[in-house]
């Protein structure tokens, strides 16, 4: 019989990003401009999607070299905080928004998925929350922005 | 038909004690080859075949591959025939084997049409496989230095990355030492030690002075500067001390013959080795691209080699981290570039790649069919092995001895010799570390007609056949933005002339060690930062990006304690300075911003393709910078005070944080306890002088009362006496008349006491009164005084305790610009304002 151990991280690649990631998750738990406008329920809700992201983030992490390991959660860590920021903006403000605002709103949370996620969202749902913004309620237009935000990593 | 559900069918499972192979499909799942693969095999084991199986299933699952072809057979993936015609065949098949075994070209390649469609359907291969195959990736072949194929320029890789200097300093460093050996082994340079040669020192560090400010180079440049050198000193030494001008100048000569060679043009022109580009289409169509290097010398081979590593590695890092197979980079025959001993440039990228590239879903696949020459120690990443018949009891014994140190906790060898020395023709031993056992399989037909090693002449060709031609545009779909979706992009919305016109570079200055380093967040949008201005933005305007710019932001927090005056109060005092003086000299209080800035809300990172503009001095001195935070901590401990509002005869005090109105309730609640108890004092003193004249009054009462009561009983014996005397006059008895006239003066008397009580008494209430009188003014000057004492508040400066003054926030912080284009001209708006 024979038995091969997988591949896996060392210990001490364990510990660092286990620092890390709590460095991140506190980055973004105690950043309270980035869920400040939402209810209750709908940041921890934000707040569950980030720890997620950052949990998933370490993880890939965890496989880089020490040098590059850092700049990596950094660069993740700033994508989930600029999407939390936007998505904390646009639900507060979308319908009273400037169109022009509102555009480089949605571009920039785009852009920082892509970057999160390699993903970008579908520009048709984007172009959605733009046309109908009038029509929204903070609530809907929460639950929008939490469907282009994880619905990509699904397909 | 297979069913697959998205797994690799390479084969089916061979069976050591039957020898013989099953029907069970031998399914790999396509995520295992993230962390990497290496084929090993001898010449007539297979190994092409299962090569091309592994990439005809990378294709039919739209898994981009880039691949090495040293010596010609990988292009045989540009071989599939749906149809499988003889014709189809015709070009391909051995026109000279024809000859000897006595046939024609068209009677060989109708018997191989055969064959192959016979070979397909025995492994349950339909045409349907093989036209979605055709309709999956795009084909091409590239030749570097030749134009037989598609041209590849190599200059990109002379080029900045796209990735910052700062973070990836050690990275980009390996990659010059890289990109330099090469281009030194290509000048005829052997074994170059990249800490002794000073060709590789000089040349590196042009690279890395160009690169550091996001500066590209190319070949004209790289000689111009090895003339003149950007700097004035290596090391200690002054750059001609330790690299004379003359040699330098030889060195100079040796590149611009490469420069001038008609036969370097080829490795000029053409796409650039964009890695981006090789893997998708412009429309994001996967692409397999074939990099037919069997042309060039080995000098040559080894450039291209470690210049093609060194830009998969720079592409790589710019994309987003995944368990999933993103890409394969597939290498042919690894003898030479990745060996045991020795260090040619090629073995640091690949080793990198190896150790990294796992996280970011490149899965590395490497070929040899000599065991004897790789570093298993390298390979010890390798999750996957597929071992195939070996030449030599010595190659089998090399691997045992390298894939037993390569494996944590060993293996089995004999084990692993005995299924070894049962492997036959296309049967693979595969231990894969994802599974528990490894297992032998025998390879499945290959779709691709296995014509073995192409020439270059019948490049053309084969690029024709795939409908191969120079890329103009690409676009991945990973990272694909247009110029709308993504305006935060620069590069995504500019051309690359307003590129060129944009302040800044992409590429991060170096904070100097020990000085921190702080991002503000973008958190206004470009219309709402004109707004913030007092403007607006004209329509048509478009955003091309952020634009760091270093601002010093210092922010100190002060409390002040006090036990005198009750006070607990804290304040932070924040400077945002945009240009500081370069020698040092601050006046912080023309730069304090009103909001507090804090820690949390910052950034942990730059935006990602922004630009920076370039660190001056102060920000790259460490020392200064020492010394202006100590010059910012004594100021902020010199100018901060606080006014305390004070009622001293009140002794109520109260920091800042309390209004004036609420100061003023206290210190009117204070002075009306002080009236009232005062008035309680004066109240009881005149209570008591009160209760003597009551008494006095009470006395008087009781004596006027007696007074009244004697007068009332003189009265009586008066009247008698007076009576008796008369009845005397007409009686026997007389009473003289001096006895009632002593009664009378009694009655007098007792009148006049009456008559004094009465004066006594009213004397007594007209004092009462008075001092009645006396306690309500006495009382009413008391509380005019309290309130004129309440009234009187002053403000005492309080100034902190040196201990209590603490630097929070100090460093070169990035201030984001929103870079827009308005009617032709670039501005730039502040995109971060403090939030309250």
């Amino acid at each position: 019989m024979i038995e091969d151990s997988n591949l896996q991280p060392n210990e001490e690649a364990r510990r660092r990003m286990r620092r890390l990631h709590k460095n991140a998750a506190e980055s973004i738990l105690e950043n309270n401009t980035l869920r400040d406008a939402l209810t209750d329920d709908d940041a921890q809700e934000l707040l569950d999607w980030a720890m997620a992201q950052l949990k998933q983030a370490a993880e890939v992490a965890m496989l880089l070299p020490e040098e590059t390991a850092e700049s990596f959660m950094t660069e993740r860590v700033t994508a989930v905080s600029r999407i939390m920021r936007q998505v904390n903006n646009l639900t507060a403000k979308l319908p009273h928004m400037a169109t022009e605002d509102l555009q480089f709103r949605l571009d920039d949370l785009s852009a920082a998925l892509q970057t999160l996620t390699g993903f970008a969202p579908h520009p048709t749902d984007l172009q959605q929350l733009l046309v109908n913004r009038h029509a929204l309620d903070n609530q809907t237009i929460f639950r929008k922005l939490m469907q282009i935000i994880t619905e990509r990593h699904m397909e | 038909m297979i069913e697959t559900n998205g797994k690799f069918y390479l084969g089916r499972i061979f069976d050591p004690q039957r020898g013989e192979t099953t029907l069970e499909p031998l399914l790999y799942d396509p995520d295992n080859l993230t962390t990497h693969a290496v084929v090993v095999g001898m010449t007539g084991s297979g190994k092409t075949g299962l090569c091309i199986d592994l990439l005809e299933e990378a294709a039919l699952n739209n898994i981009p591959a880039l691949m090495i072809d040293p010596k010609g057979d990988i292009t045989n993936a540009l071989l599939h025939f749906p149809d499988l015609l003889p014709s189809d065949f015709e070009p391909w098949v051995n026109a000279d084997e024809a000859r000897r075994e006595g046939k024609s070209v068209a009677e060989v390649a109708a018997a191989t049409a055969e064959l192959w469609r016979n070979g397909l359907a025995q492994w349950h291969i339909t045409p349907d496989r093989i036209r979605a195959l055709q309709e999956g990736p795009r084909f091409a072949i590239y030749t570097p230095g030749s134009d037989a194929g598609l041209p590849v320029s190599i200059l990109a890789s002379l080029a900045a990355p796209d990735i910052p200097w700062e973070g990836n300093r050690e990275l980009l460093r390996e990659k010059i030492s890289g990109t330099v050996t090469a281009l030194l082994g290509l000048l005829g340079f052997k074994d170059v030690d990249p800490v002794r040669s000073r060709e590789h020192i000089l040349l590196s560090n042009i690279f890395e002075h160009a690169w550091s400010q996001g500066k590209d180079l190319d070949l004209s440049e790289l000689i111009m500067q090895t003339q003149s050198p950007p700097f004035a000193k290596l090391g200690v030494f002054d750059v001609n001390q330790f690299f004379p001008e003359k040699d330098r100048f030889e060195l100079a000569m040796m590149l611009n013959n490469i420069l001038a060679s008609p036969a370097f043009q080829t490795w000029i022109e053409g796409e650039p080795l964009d890695i981006g580009r090789m893997l998708y289409d412009e429309n994001g169509r996967p692409r397999h691209t074939i990099f037919y290097i069997a042309h060039l010398s080995d000098e040559e081979r080894m450039f291209f080699v470690t210049l093609f590593y060194s830009a998969v590695e720079s592409w790589m890092r710019t994309q987003s981290g995944t368990t999933s197979l993103r890409a394969l980079v597939y290498f042919d025959e690894i003898f030479g570039y990745l060996p045991p001993v020795g260090n040619p440039p090629s073995k640091e990228p690949m080793l990198r790649l190896l150790k990294q590239a796992r996280a970011f879903g490149v899965g590395m696949v490497l070929a040899t069919q000599n065991p004897v020459d790789i570093d298993y120690k390298a390979l010890s990443n390798a999750g996957t092995w597929f071992i195939g018949k070996l030449g030599t009891e010595q190659d089998k014994e090399r691997l045992l001895d390298g894939l037993a140190s390569a494996v944590p906790g060993g293996l089995d060898k004999r084990a692993y010799a005995d299924l070894i020395s049962a492997l036959g023709k296309r049967v693979f031993l595969l231990r894969n570390v994802h599974e528990k056992h490894p297992l032998l399989f025998q390879t499945r037909w290959a779709m691709n007609y296995l014509a073995g090693p192409v020439t270059r002449i019948q490049i053309p060709a084969l690029n024709a056949l795939a409908g191969a031609h120079m890329v103009t545009q690409s676009t991945q779909p990973e990272t694909a933005v247009s110029a709308t979706d993504t305006p935060a992009s620069p590069k995504s919305a500019t051309s690359q002339s307003e590129e060129a016109t944009l302040p800044g570079t992409s590429s991060r200055p170096a904070i100097p060690g020990n000085t921190e380093e702080y991002f503000l967040p973008s958190n206004l949008t470009p219309n709402e930062a004109a707004t913030q201005n007092g403007r607006s933005l004209p329509p048509h305007t478009t955003p091309l990006g952020i634009l760091y710019r270093p601002v010093l932001l210092a922010q100190t927090h002060i409390r002040f304690l006090n036990r005198k005056y009750n006070l607990d109060h804290e304040l932070d005092r924040t400077t945002l300075v945009p240009e500081p003086n370069p020698r040092g000299t601050i006046h912080w209080e023309d730069h304090l911003i009103k909001s507090p800035i804090n820690p949390r809300h910052l950034d942990r990172g730059p935006l990602p393709d922004a630009r920076f503009t370039s660190l001056e001095a102060p920000f790259t001195d460490s020392r200064t910078m020492r010394s202006l935070k100590t010059d910012f901590a004594d100021w902020a401990y010199r100018t901060t005070e606080i006014l305390v509002k004070a009622n001293e005869s009140l002794k109520v005090y109260a920091g800042p944080e309390i209004s004036d109105e609420k100061f003023a309730a206290m210190c009117q609640e204070a002075a009306a306890e002080k009236a009232k108890a005062e008035a309680e004092k004066v109240t009881a003193q005149f209570q008591r002088k009160m209760d003597t004249l009551t008494k006095k009054l009470k006395r008087e009462e009781r004596e006027l009362k007696e007074d009244e009561e004697e007068l009332a009983q003189r009265k009586r014996e008066e009247l008698g006496t007076h009576a008796e005397t008369l009845l005397s006059l007409f009686g026997k008895r007389r009473r003289s008349i001096s006895s009632s006239l002593s009664k009378r003066r009694l009655t007098a008397k007792a009148k006049a006491d009456v008559e004094e009580s009465l004066e006594v008494i009213a004397e007594l209430q007209e004092e009462l009164a008075q001092l009645e009188e006396e306690l309500k003014t006495a009382i009413a000057e008391i509380e005019n005084k309290w309130a004129e004492i309440a009234a009187d508040v002053t403000e005492i400066p309080v100034t902190p305790y040196k201990k209590d003054v603490d630097v929070t926030l100090f460093g070169v912080a990035w201030f984001p610009y929103h870079l827009v284009e308005t009617d032709g001209r670039i501005e730039e708006l502040p995109a971060f304002a403090p939030t309250e």
